[in-house]
């Protein structure tokens, strides 16, 4: 049904891509840093990057990552290429930032361009838009990713034509952590990637970048 | 592939509690929004549809008698509801081939705030705390999905319902969806001076904004007809890949989910007979539709909001605008437009004035929202070929 073209995994300041790691940054680095310090290393120049909320920030990073060398586009239909995302803590830094505004009465100065960053389907709006995607598109909140759960939903997705590409995963930022999965989905006429292939890939990822 | 059934619907929206009330008062034209002045929601006064509290609290303590355990009110409404759904339906619900599909965009955000936090643990603001919790009080054997995607969430919950059964992997799917009134999502959506300071106007003219709402919906999805012959005969989500709080300015990302939910249903766009649209009245979004409704071939569809009546209700809109125009379609009623009067997107659609006794075989639902995200979902109604 599907093969998985390319997968990556980015934690604990680690960048790994088809389990060879890329980057690496120093333990000591706080996210904000890092995520810079992907920004750079890919050589993007995307304006509108910067004004996006973290978790955003770290689905648009991880996308870029599978993407640069492969526009998905240029061989698929734009409304057959998906997004299937599984994700904690919603946008709970921005929540914070955006109720932090409203404690003072006397100055009460919500922020539009805050509370846009609210809503956890902006992350995969942002990768809508930088690559061209306008197919399915679903945001999962579970603590941990659902793989079974994922795996069988792009399945009934690519089983039923709706999709032909997706990249799917488990982007999540919390207080001073974050973990981002990402992999990139491509129909094919074989028997393809399977929900044990999905399993093992993530396990295999969480060992090497904890042990 | 299975067929889909919609049963066991319940919601409790501004105008009341349960469907019966609710198309009561969907009929009569009547709304239940006003201006609201409550400083724990937004300084100023406010238009908005809120859920009768005090009412709520005596129907859950009812519903639950010996209940000992607390829940916040987000989760208090779902309880209830999927509680109503279910004794509905009377299945074995805590079996492996039953799913809880929660809808919300925010869950129990007003837990942030230093005056509601109250005891709670602090992980209780977070959606998956959420499903744990309601998981545990029903004893499903499942984890809860939830499904967060901004305003399209409702619909798209059903989608993904109907797609799990379709699958094979279970045979029920109890669809949900809520969200609440709180300070937070008032003065955001203040910040978008995107609210009406009155009434809601959805294609009108003189339409301005949107008024917010809070409800809660659930129905059963099941490969059995229990209470209800409605199906779902196709769905489909799609991404403007335009702008992240603008809908697109062509109607094209609403378009290609209206077509993918026909292509699946394998019917002409003509056999439309009635389109419950997101009509929440802001300027982009009504004309956004009505541009998409054309490019989809539907326009010549009856078209409503239903947003005059209860609000902009986010997470749960989808849904329990689903479960209400279900409901007429049963009726065989359409329920009109409240707010609308001169037409005001520029293209001709039937937008209903009048409810009133019209056949409708087949209902689109659509819905789009922040993320440029869009998701149509199409019911049919099937007089004969089913055996209940």
């Amino acid at each position: 049904m599907f093969k998985c073209s390319q997968h990556i995994y980015l934690s604990k300041n680690q960048l790994l891509v088809d389990f060879q790691k890329q980057l690496e940054f120093e333990k000591s680095l706080n996210y904000a840093k890092v995520f810079k310090g992907i920004y750079k290393d890919l050589g993007l120049d995307y304006p509108k990057y910067f004004k996006m909320d973290y978790l955003s920030k770290l689905g648009f990073l991880s996308a870029e990552v599978i993407l640069k060398d492969q526009p998905l586009t240029s061989k698929y239909a734009s409304e057959k290429i998906g997004l299937i995302i599984g994700n904690a803590s919603s946008t709970y830094l921005m929540d914070s930032k955006h109720q932090s505004t409203l404690s003072d009465k006397t100055s009460y100065f919500p922020s539009p361009a805050n509370f846009v960053y609210t809503l956890p389907n902006i992350m995969t709006g942002e990768i809508c838009i930088r690559h061209g995607f306008k197919g399915e598109n679903a945001l999962f909140i579970s603590q941990k990713m659902d793989i079974d759960f994922l795996w069988n939903y792009a399945y009934n997705l690519f089983e039923n034509h709706k999709l032909d590409a997706c990249l799917l995963g488990y982007v999540e930022v919390k207080d001073d952590d974050y973990e981002s999965f990402l992999m990139l989905l491509e129909r094919t006429e074989k028997q393809g990637f399977t929900q044990n292939n999905l399993k093992n890939i993530c396990t295999t990822y969480k060992k090497e970048t904890n042990g | 592939m299975n067929k889909v059934f919609v049963n066991g619907s319940y919601l409790i929206s501004s105008l009341g509690f349960g469907m019966e009330e609710n198309m009561k008062k969907l009929y009569a034209g009547e709304s239940g929004s006003c201006a609201i002045s409550d400083p724990n929601l937004y300084p100023d006064t406010f238009f908005a549809s809120k859920i009768d509290v005090a009412r709520f609290q005596a129907e859950f303590k009812s519903l639950f008698p010996t209940n000992k355990i607390e829940f916040p009110f987000f989760e208090q409404l779902l309880l209830l509801s999927i509680q109503k759904t279910l004794i509905e339906c009377k299945i074995d619900f805590q079996t492996k081939d039953t799913l809880l599909i929660l809808s919300s965009t925010k869950g129990n955000i007003n837990l942030l705030d230093e005056k509601e936090k109250g005891n709670w643990e602090k992980d209780r603001v977070f959606l998956w705390k959420s499903a744990e919790v309601i998981q545990a009080f029903f004893g499903l054997a499942n984890p809860v999905q939830v499904i967060s995607n901004a305003c399209i969430s409702g619909v798209e919950a059903l989608s993904i319902g109907y797609r799990m059964i379709q699958s094979g992997i279970y045979k029920n799917v109890i669809v949900a969806g809520a969200d609440i009134l709180s300070e937070f999502v008032v003065s955001g959506f203040q910040s978008f001076q995107s609210l009406d300071a009155e009434m809601c106007k959805p294609f009108d003219s003189e339409r301005i904004g949107l008024n917010l709402g809070e409800a809660v919906g659930s129905c059963l999805l099941s490969e059995l007809p229990i209470t209800s012959k409605v199906h779902i005969i196709g769905s489909g989500i799609s991404n403007d890949a335009n702008h992240i709080s603008g809908p697109s300015r062509t109607g094209d990302g609403l378009y290609l989910a209206i077509n993918s939910a026909l292509n699946e249903a394998e019917i002409p766009a003509n056999q439309v007979d009635f389109i419950s649209a997101h009509g929440t009245a802001t300027n982009y979004n009504d004309e956004m539709e009505s541009k998409a409704f054309q490019l989809a071939g539907v326009q010549n569809a009856q078209v409503n909001s239903i947003k005059g009546y209860w609000g902009h209700t986010l997470g749960a809109a989808g849904l329990i605008e689903s479960l209400a125009s279900i409901e007429a379609m049963k009726q065989n009623k359409s329920i009109k437009t409240l707010g609308y009067s001169k037409h005001g997107v520029s293209v001709d659609l039937k937008i209903t004035k009048e409810s009133k006794s019209l056949e409708i075989n087949t209902l689109l639902k659509t819905a789009s929202g922040f993320g440029g995200a869009n998701a149509a979902i199409l019911f049919k109604n099937e007089i004969d070929d089913v055996q209940m």
